[in-house]
């Protein structure tokens, strides 16, 4: 059997979720999703942090879709080890939470 | 022996349903008008195991699981829910299928919302879940895995989702996904929250394992994915394959192998088993039926998933396809009736213009009802007993639609079968417990309801002796009975409280 083919393309997603994040997500799925898209919920650890996601989610019937909750020193991790494919946008919910935001990925910020 | 992945799910689905497939789907109805005990004897009694609590038969799509994890080397298998105590001690992740986890799905949603009362498919899985020892397997530090068809019931359900400590949600296909998970789950990896199995990720028929223990009722699938487009229906954006028949037939061997009594060829429309498009090719769904039977000899029962009624039509019309499976290949003095899932949905061509254009192909929608009749009858005529559905509240319906929808089930009163009604149920008010009836409700509603009922009851008690004849079946005929006149009772009650809601 092939094996599972991972997202190659990552949004991440730092502080609250608002209809404009997920409006903003439904693009990069629209654009991205043919090559697979992960989602991350950075800092929420809680499975209840799908509910802002659901619709979205429920609307997708094409594409692989994951997502995660994981905090910023995981993200950063991950992303320095080259396990989050390309990262194409950090959305971030103020100008102060996207201060959290890794270094390395301050120049694909968006805050929304 | 003990398994580090187990496989698993609640009591109404890990049961053979008495060999009676129909049978459980009782338990997607709420416990009235007998204790739930009763209930569940009729609808999931507790199958056979081995010394581990491995089922002798278990849910088809649990074996697809399995097979692809035993294939890949895992110690895996499916054990029955009152077995897990003996795999405590190691298991390290646990995989939980369902189809219909929270009771949102049709038909459970429609009697939920009907009486008020929570459907026994829920309450059981519920239950399943706080079990002390589930819950000590996730104290352990156990991952557990949800999936299935009914996957998608978790995102109404993220508080239970967190309660339960479930760590990933899968939807979709789960062949390739799983061992993907499995070895992150085993490594101590960050499991994804959620999963969407793309059309990119979905197994090709090489990759479809044969299942290695028995299914439910002998339940082996012969095509995945539906080319109709059903605007209702997610099966249809899946990308359509047909199993090849060394595979199917490898799937009876082994349920004949565990000594199921039948088998059940599981597709959205069995007679478009390799078909040309929407036309059945009477060549690939003959020889299917005839190596099937070979195996399965004269005794065996043989049923269908699902069929579409135009294939029914089209297949009889322009081959005698229908009369050559039943009157040559598949009726004898033992199996007497082929069970059927079929879908009306709605008796308005203007509204299955809007919602399933291709389901009357290769006919035109405009004579939908005619189809639905010609087929009806076929079907009764060579004894093919139907459950059919008609899905009522959709976005969009007129009265006029409804009443379209009466007229054509009163035109099938001759005709033997099951009528099931659908509604279309917004999630959310169904778990925050509220009368969703009373904004969606119109009176036509009501008298579509009684109608498909009065259908329902008249053809009941026939068809029950045609399915259970055997004497075995004597206390679950009694007790069929005994519900069916307690409803007949009741119904009058419901119908009375509709109209209230509806006039208010």
């Amino acid at each position: 059997m092939k094996k599972y083919k991972k997202p190659g393309v990552t949004v991440l997603i730092y502080g609250e979720i608002s209809e404009k994040i997920v409006d903003k997500l439904r693009g990069f799925l629209k654009i991205h999703g043919p090559r697979g898209l992960r989602v991350i919920l950075v800092s929420s650890s809680s499975i209840k942090a799908l509910e802002y996601l659901r619709d979205m989610l429920l609307d997708n019937y094409s594409f692989t879709l994951e997502v995660y909750t994981a905090s910023s020193d995981l993200v950063e991790k991950l992303y320095n080890a080259n396990r989050l494919g390309e990262v194409v946008a950090v959305l971030a919910s103020s100008s102060e939470i996207a201060k959290q935001v890794p270094s390395s990925l301050s120049d694909k910020v968006i805050v929304i | 022996m003990v398994f580090e992945i187990i496989i698993t799910t609640d009591r109404t689905m890990m049961s053979n349903h008495h060999g009676k497939e129909f049978l459980g789907f009782i338990a997607t109805g709420p416990p009235i008008g007998m204790s739930e005990k009763l209930w569940l004897y009729i609808c999931a009694p507790k199958p056979r195991v081995d010394e581990l609590g491995r089922p002798i038969e278990a849910p088809y799509g649990l074996r697809k699981i399995e097979a692809v994890l035993q294939d890949a080397g895992f110690k895996a298998a499916i054990i029955d829910p009152d077995h897990l105590y003996k795999h405590i001690d190691v298991v390290k992740v646990v995989l939980i299928g369902h189809h219909d986890y929270f009771a949102y799905g049709p038909p459970s949603s429609e009697w939920w919302s009907l009486t008020g009362i929570e459907p026994v498919n829920r309450r059981s899985f519920i239950r399943f879940m706080n079990n002390p020892v589930m819950r000590r397997v996730k104290e352990k530090g156990a991952k557990i895995i949800v999936g299935g068809p009914a996957a998608w019931q978790w995102l109404y359900e993220l508080e239970l989702a967190e309660k339960w400590g479930v760590d990933t949600i899968v939807d979709g296909e789960g062949e390739k996904i799983i061992i993907e998970l499995v070895e992150k789950a085993l490594k101590g990896e960050e499991l994804p929250r959620y999963v969407y199995v793309g059309v990119d990720n979905v197994p090709s028929v090489e990759e479809i394992p044969v299942i290695k223990g028995a299914s439910v009722n002998g339940l082996v699938e012969i095509m995945r994915g539906c080319p109709r487009g059903c605007k209702f229906c997610s099966v249809t954006l899946r990308p359509l394959r047909f199993i090849p028949l060394e595979k199917i037939l490898a799937e009876v061997e082994v349920n004949i192998r565990a000594g199921v009594k039948g088998v059940i060829l599981h597709s959205e429309d069995v007679l478009l088993y390799y078909a040309d498009g929407i036309k059945p090719k009477p060549g690939p769904v003959l020889k299917l039926h005839e190596e099937v039977i070979k195996k399965i000899g004269e005794k065996k029962s043989l049923a269908w998933a699902h069929v579409s009624l135009a294939a029914i039509k089209y297949a009889e019309e322009n081959d005698k396809l229908i009369s050559k499976l039943t009157q040559e290949l598949i009726l004898n003095e033992h199996r007497k009736l082929i069970g059927v899932e079929v879908g009306i949905e709605t008796g308005s061509p203007r509204l299955a213009r809007e919602i399933m254009i291709a389901k009357s192909k290769p006919y035109p929608v405009e004579i939908w009802p005619e189809i639905v009749v010609d087929a009806f009858r076929i079907m009764h005529e060579n004894m093919i007993i139907p459950a059919a559905t008609v899905i009522l509240g959709i976005p969009g319906e007129t009265s006029d639609d409804v009443i379209k929808t009466i007229e054509l089930i009163e035109k099938l009163k001759p005709y033997r079968s099951i009528i099931v009604p659908m509604f279309f149920v917004p999630m959310g008010a169904l778990k925050k417990n509220k009368w969703f009836l009373r904004d969606h409700l119109k009176p036509e509603h009501i008298d579509a309801l009684r109608v498909m009922f009065e259908h329902t009851v008249y053809w009941a008690e026939d068809i029950m002796k045609i399915y259970m004849s055997s004497p075995l079946y004597l206390p679950v005929r009694f007790l069929l009975k005994y519900f069916i006149g307690y409803v007949k009772k009741k119904v009058r009650e419901y119908t009375g409280k509709l109209e209230e809601i509806v006039k208010k």
